[in-house]
């Protein structure tokens, strides 16, 4: 029997031509857009038991290749591909099938828009996966801040001291060294610029500083170190209350172990540092949210806000902020409210939260402080599908009016 | 347009790569297992930090807006509610320094404070400040206690014999700051003039207030 022609060109196609085929195909996108649907699914539902960080974490990481959904403490045995990488098929996908391969013409020109404006929207998603920044500064009226503390992250500082007997600019170990750290996993940190290097274990995501004489009957044999040891705690939802500690061993270059230390998180707004001598001289280790210096300082002028009556549910509030740049020669002067933030290149200052003067006290606000490169991509991603779905369905709606009314002529 | 295909038996073209699959499947198979792989646990890790940040407020700031200038031979250990200062000294680091705030709660909030110290190793109490040594600190009058002999903590604490304390009580507009040193008799007495320097060194230092003029 022979072959069809049809057949035989498709024996005569090339790899190249069947992977792009598959990488354009509707099907790809149709299987995507399941997954997504699958992982959007089963991620809401976890994250009402698990928090929103976590399940953030798990379903929409990058470094998540693959998912395993739980429910109720039990696994659902559906492994999904990470939601980032399916995101990043449906780009490529997107891009061959609706941008390379789409026929082009004025009557796919609306689509073709609509096409781009998804794509654009999907590469905001990754630009800001890779490059955001986000913490919190908190001000008191009448204070100022020049930094930010992250929600979540941990981070070791390691303060030298300068010939004043001050702290000097420290040294960071990053958020990024921490994550996915067990407790029974070392971290070994090596300081080229210092006599010293450190050794982390014991890390734990959520714990409780216990002092040995006062809590003998809840210590079930922890390590103990000056008098105190480490207790794990369940993690809860809100991440951000979740307290961090760690042991922390200062070794010379030979790898001997000089010091042992205990380090925990613990949520006030100033560095409560440990010590150790070495080589004659002191250093000061601090376990704590990761730090991030503004480039510029904000003064908190005045804050007000009100509660909506019986609740902790911020109605409304403002902060009059002066903004200090440089030496303090430029000085601006903004008002931020609810859904109204302050941006400065690239950086955008949100009022998050306020809270009343306690007895003889200040009242504060706390402002969301986010640096993210597509910050305003989405916005800009959904007024070009706007527009190109407007395109298209205003053509078709052209067509079907100027095909209908030559007929209604002919009628009469 | 590449959506416009919509017949079932041309939706899955996958069945008609079995030649490519079988050219490329074991490079296929790799870059899948390489994937998975490297989603395993890496184990233990090593990473070399050579960034500093730059100073900041954060830097500057302290409990209570409490700066303290501590000796270089104490050490200091984890902070907790009661300690926000806390130092350990001698060559077993059996000696402890620490640095508490307290609210002060009536006019004789510091004598009863003190006398608690007493209670603590079984001392009679004291019926006037004025009794005891004074020292400026802070800026006003603190007053300086010693003690001898088993000291009962409390809290849950096995009590300590033979120590001694050099404690420091400085009552100050609404709170009471108070500095204590516990240990051995030879180890606080070879400490006594660096807690009076300890004492001296405290200072309140809030670089974040900008003005007063806003409070309500």
């Amino acid at each position: 029997m022979s072959d069809s022609p049809s057949s035989k060109a498709s024996k005569q196609r090339s790899i190249g031509w069947w992977i792009f085929r598959v990488m354009a195909g509707f099907e790809l996108a149709t299987i995507c857009l399941l997954l997504l649907f699958a992982a959007t699914f089963f991620g809401t539902l976890e994250q009402t038991q698990v928090g929103l960080y976590l399940t953030l974490q798990k379903y929409f990481d990058m470094e998540a290749l693959f998912v395993i959904p739980e429910l109720n403490g039990k696994i659902i045995p559906l492994p999904l591909p990470g939601t980032f990488w399916v995101c990043a098929v449906l780009c490529v996908n997107m891009t061959l099938g609706g941008l390379v391969r789409i026929r082009k013409g004025w009557k796919t020109a609306g689509v073709i828009i609509a096409h781009f404006s998804m794509i654009f929207l999907m590469v905001a998603g990754a630009v800001s996966q890779v490059s955001k920044k986000e913490g919190v500064m908190h001000v008191y009226q009448g204070d100022r801040s020049d930094y930010a503390k992250s929600y979540t992250e941990p981070s070791i500082e390691i303060y030298p001291y300068d010939e004043q007997g001050e702290r000097d600019k420290p040294y960071v170990v990053e958020s990024e060294h921490f994550d996915g750290l067990d407790p029974d996993e070392r971290l070994t940190i090596r300081l080229p610029e210092l006599p010293f290097d450190l050794v982390v274990s014991g890390f734990r995501r959520s714990s409780e500083l216990l002092q040995l004489s006062r809590f003998k009957e809840q210590h079930k044999g922890e390590r103990v170190v000056d008098g105190f040891f480490l207790q794990e705690r369940p993690r809860v939802q809100q991440e951000e209350t979740n307290l961090t500690g760690c042991y922390l061993t200062v070794q010379d270059k030979e790898g001997n172990a000089l010091q042992e230390l205990i380090l925990h998180y613990n949520g006030m707004p100033f560095p409560t540092p440990v010590t150790a001598m070495v080589d004659g001289k002191r250093y000061e280790f601090s376990l704590t949210r990761w730090i991030w210096p503004m480039p510029f300082e904000v003064e908190l002028d005045k804050t007000m806000g009100e509660y909506w009556p019986g609740t902790q549910d911020p109605s409304w509030f403002q902060s009059d902020i002066t903004k200090v740049d440089g030496d303090g020669d430029l000085r601006k002067k903004y008002s931020i409210v609810m859904n109204k933030p302050m941006r400065h290149e690239g950086i955008t200052l949100y009022q998050a939260s306020w809270a009343p003067p306690a007895p003889g006290g200040r009242p504060s606000s706390g402002f969301a402080i986010v640096q993210n490169p597509s910050d305003q991509w989405p916005k800009w991603s959904l007024y070009i599908a706007s527009f190109g779905l407007m395109l298209h369905f205003g053509m078709k709606l052209f067509r079907f009016l100027s095909s209908s009314l030559p007929s209604k002529k002919s009628d009469a | 347009m590449y959506f416009r295909r919509s017949s079932l038996a041309r939706v899955f073209p996958v069945a008609r790569l079995r030649p490519a699959f079988r050219r490329w499947g074991g490079f296929l198979l790799f870059s899948v297992l390489a994937g998975l792989l490297s989603g395993c646990d890496p184990g233990d890790r090593e990473v070399t930090v050579t960034g500093r940040r730059n100073l900041v407020l954060w830097d500057r700031s302290f409990p209570n807006n409490l700066k303290d200038q501590a000796p270089e031979e104490w050490r200091r250990v984890p902070w907790t509610q009661m300690r926000y200062y806390n130092y350990r000294f001698g060559d077993s680091e059996e000696g402890e320094v620490w640095v508490s705030v307290i609210p002060r709660q009536g006019a004789d909030a510091a004598l009863l404070n003190v006398n608690r110290w007493y209670n603590q190793f079984r001392l009679p109490e004291i019926v006037t400040l004025e009794d005891l040594k004074q020292e400026t600190m802070l800026g006003v009058t603190g007053y300086l206690v010693e003690a001898e002999g088993a000291y009962h903590a409390g809290m849950g604490a096995d009590p300590r014999p033979e120590t001694r304390m050099l404690a420091a009580a400085i009552p100050i507009s609404s709170i009471i700051v108070t500095i204590k040193m516990i240990g051995s008799p030879a180890g606080v007495g070879a400490q006594q003039e660096a807690f009076l320097d300890y004492c001296r060194s405290l200072e309140f230092f809030d670089e974040a207030r900008i003005s007063k003029a806003e409070d309500e």
